[in-house]
């Protein structure tokens, strides 16, 4: 095994060991959550640490490394329902809502509300334009 | 390690520490050597009087003496014995109170270093190496130090005063129990170069395995393990790590265990000869039996000194590499240290800074996280922070919290160096919430007015509500009492992420004194629901104020009149959120990279 693949993570108990930082941390963490190829995957929010473009590609990734699997992701940014196939409300311990993007927002209810809360920071602009 | 390593294995520079040590002990407690010396004396003649006793005693019966002179002469030595005795009991009661108060002294004058050092050289990997060996002093280790000189200066005079009293009665004996001691340390010496080398790897391995034993019953990795399926290979880990520990281990029992064969048959073996020669001069008359059993209590006094002084000797040397980390720590004058006064900020509303050409580079890269930021930030505004992760945002905001120090170009607070103002004066004007804020076990309304004696109610109740900590708060009993974590009360409560970032950002606000607000990613953990309240209430709670707004969600730079976009260490982009939008830029496009996820009427959702 080469040097470069067998760094230890954190010098906990190898002098040599390298201190990657928040953004290297968490995808490495996704690189392991997809390197077990299994059927569903769970991410709870797996980008809170990266800049915009990395979050962009690593969204990508993603989809493509697991485009056959069932993927549930965690989130406080909403956008990420926009393309998934069914969005679950959590609110007091129970689902109070369920659906795909378009069938939630036409229903007006608490996800509708929090995803335009987050997207009329970004649309202004477009209108602006 | 390695360089730890050396140190314990030099004896010379062991003794070098000497100074130090006496220095410490003396400063901290002045009587402490009085009483050291006084444990020296006691121990190193501590068994003449018995052997002297017992010589005294044979004498006399030999040469027949009248009872009366014998009582006479037998006086002073009991008198001796028990005084040596006394001065031991009240040495072994005193000691452990004193050497408590020393130690406690000591560690802290080390949690005021600690305080005081800058915090770019604590922040080094080798500051953070060498605070962590220093305070192995708070484990009593001086007082350890103290005990192993102690033993090995006792040992060593009452070996000379063995030597003397064996010169005069019987020189050869003294050359065969110098004999065995040279062999001793022939045997103790290739011992050590065959297990010095098993003992290291042992570190090495111990490390290893406790880092293994950690992570197998660590709460931290309990989801993990449960996910990933690790037992199995952690067992094998384990298992591997243990069959090596083991076996190193016993190679050096082995070892250990035919020096201790060796050492025991040749103390044996010089028992024997002493008893042979010392028997037959006796019985040839050439000695007096007194002396004879005088010489053979010596001899095994002798031996027995020598042992404690090779081991105590040994301790002492591993020892004293903490007082010497401890003592560098100490004395460490870090290049920044700022003075003590010097000038206060006009207090005037508003301020101004102006970073100048500021480049900065962090020790050990070989790349500036810096290169030539200018910028010019007033009293109010609004600045957001943006960039990839790298780009140096977090740095940049440390040099201006005066965390990091420029190595070239010049940041300042109205006109003046930021350096010249004192830290107390100059750190009055921010306030922060960190990416990595910590909060403290304490009760709520603790940590949000930084544990103050004097609290303004009306203040603090204007900044939980407007931060949002008033509305979670209700669903507990104790309210602002209630105390974050159980780490030392009982009934704490485990806060939320989102809570806490709430109780972080509230501390910061309730600053009355700051004029500039740095809020590192502060929203990081929010819900859409509180993000969007708080971006609501922003411009109210930093009205007046300036702040510096770091985030990777960009919708908050429609909280900023201001944008600054870093890229490698430099500005690249600057304006307002307008001007940047409107122009091919950096900006432009990350903005547009998120906007676009939430321009969900143009996707194609209906798979």
């Amino acid at each position: 095994m080469s040097k470069a693949e067998s760094t230890s993570y954190s010098k906990s108990f190898d002098e040599n060991g390298t201190e990657f930082s928040g953004g290297e941390a968490q995808k490495m963490m996704i690189a392991k959550t997809l390197y077990k190829n299994a059927p569903i995957y769970i991410f709870d929010e797996p980008t809170a640490g990266l800049d915009a473009i990395s979050e962009y590609k690593i969204y990508e990734n993603i989809k493509q490394t697991s485009s056959t699997g069932i993927l549930i992701y965690i989130t406080h940014r909403l956008s990420t329902g926009v393309n998934s196939d069914n969005i679950l409300v959590f609110s007091n311990g129970k689902i109070t809502e369920r659906g795909n993007h378009i069938q939630l927002m036409n229903h007006q209810g608490i996800y509708a509300s929090l995803f335009k809360s987050q997207a009329t920071l970004y649309e202004e602009v477009n209108v602006n334009e | 390690m390695n360089n730890n390593k050396n140190k314990n294995n030099n004896i010379i520079a062991a003794f070098k520490t000497l100074p130090q040590v006496f220095s410490l002990l003396y400063k901290n407690d002045k009587k402490y050597l009085l009483i050291m010396l006084l444990e020296v004396v006691a121990f190193s003649i501590d068994k003449y009087p018995e052997l002297l006793i017992m010589k005294y005693t044979i004498d006399a019966l030999t040469n027949k003496v009248a009872y009366s002179s014998y009582v006479k002469g037998i006086i002073p030595l009991i008198a001796v014995m028990l005084l040596l005795k006394m001065l031991r009991v009240i040495i072994n009661t005193s000691r452990p109170c004193r050497d408590q108060v020393i130690t406690e002294k000591l560690f802290n004058a080390f949690f005021s270093q600690c305080m005081k050092i800058d915090y770019q050289t604590l922040e080094s990997k080798e500051m953070q190496d060498k605070k962590e060996l220093a305070k192995f002093i708070a484990n009593g280790k001086i007082a350890a130090i103290g005990w192993y000189f102690v033993e090995m200066f006792s040992s060593l005079i009452a070996l000379i005063i063995a030597t003397v009293f064996m010169i005069n009665i019987s020189p050869i004996v003294l050359v065969i129990v110098i004999l065995g001691l040279v062999i001793k340390s022939f045997i103790s010496k290739k011992n050590s170069d065959i297990t010095i080398p098993i003992s290291k790897q042992q570190i090495i391995d111990n490390r290893f395995l406790s880092y293994l034993y950690r992570i197998g019953s660590d709460y931290e990795y309990v989801k993990e393990f449960r996910i990933f399926n690790y037992k199995g290979n952690l067992y094998r880990k384990i298992n591997e790590a243990k069959e090596s520990y083991i076996s190193s281990n016993n190679r050096l029992l082995k070892y250990n265990f035919i020096q201790s064969i060796l050492y025991n048959a040749e103390d044996f073996v010089i028992k024997i000869m002493t008893f042979a020669i010392m028997g037959f001069s006796c019985l040839k008359g050439t000695i007096a039996v007194s002396n004879f059993i005088f010489v053979i209590g010596l001899v095994d006094d002798f031996i027995s000194y020598t042992d404690s002084l090779t081991s105590s000797c040994k301790s002492y040397v591993d020892a004293t590499a903490y007082i010497e980390y401890y003592v560098e720590f100490m004395n460490c004058v870090t290049p920044y240290r700022l003075p003590k006064s010097t000038a206060q900020p006009d207090s005037i509303e508003s301020h101004f800074i102006e970073f100048k050409d500021v480049y900065f580079k962090y020790t050990n890269s070989s790349d500036y996280a810096l290169k030539g930021v200018n910028l010019k930030i007033h009293v109010p505004m609004k600045i957001s922070l943006v960039g990839r992760n790298g780009a140096g945002k977090s740095t940049l905001v440390k040099l201006l919290l005066r965390l990091y120090r420029p190595d070239e170009g010049e940041i300042t607070l109205d006109g003046k160096s930021i350096y010249d103002y004192s830290n107390e004066k100059y750190m009055e004007l921010f306030s922060s919430v960190f990416q990595d804020y910590a909060l403290f076990a304490f009760t709520i309304i603790e940590n949000i007015t930084s544990f103050n004696s004097s609290i303004d109610y009306t203040l603090f109740h204007n900044v939980v509500n407007e931060t949002g900590v008033a509305d979670f708060i209700k669903s507990y009993p104790k309210l602002y009492g209630t105390y974050l974590s159980n780490a030392y009360s009982n009934d704490g409560i485990e806060f939320s992420g989102g809570e806490q970032q709430k109780i972080a950002l509230a501390r910061s606000v309730y600053k009355k004194s700051a004029s500039f607000f740095v809020l590192d990613e502060p929203t990081s953990t929010y819900d859409a629901d509180a993000e969007y309240m708080l971006y609501n209430k922003y411009e109210k709670i930093l009205a007046e104020k300036t702040s510096i707004f770091i985030s990777h969600r960009l919708s908050s730079c429609k909280l900023s009149d201001h944008i600054v976009l870093l890229e490698n260490g430099r500005v690249i982009e600057e304006g307002s959120h307008n001007e940047l939008i409107q122009n091919n830029t950096q900006y432009r496009q990350m903005f547009e990279l998120q906007a676009k996820q939430y321009k969900w009427e143009e996707n194609d959702i209906g798979k």
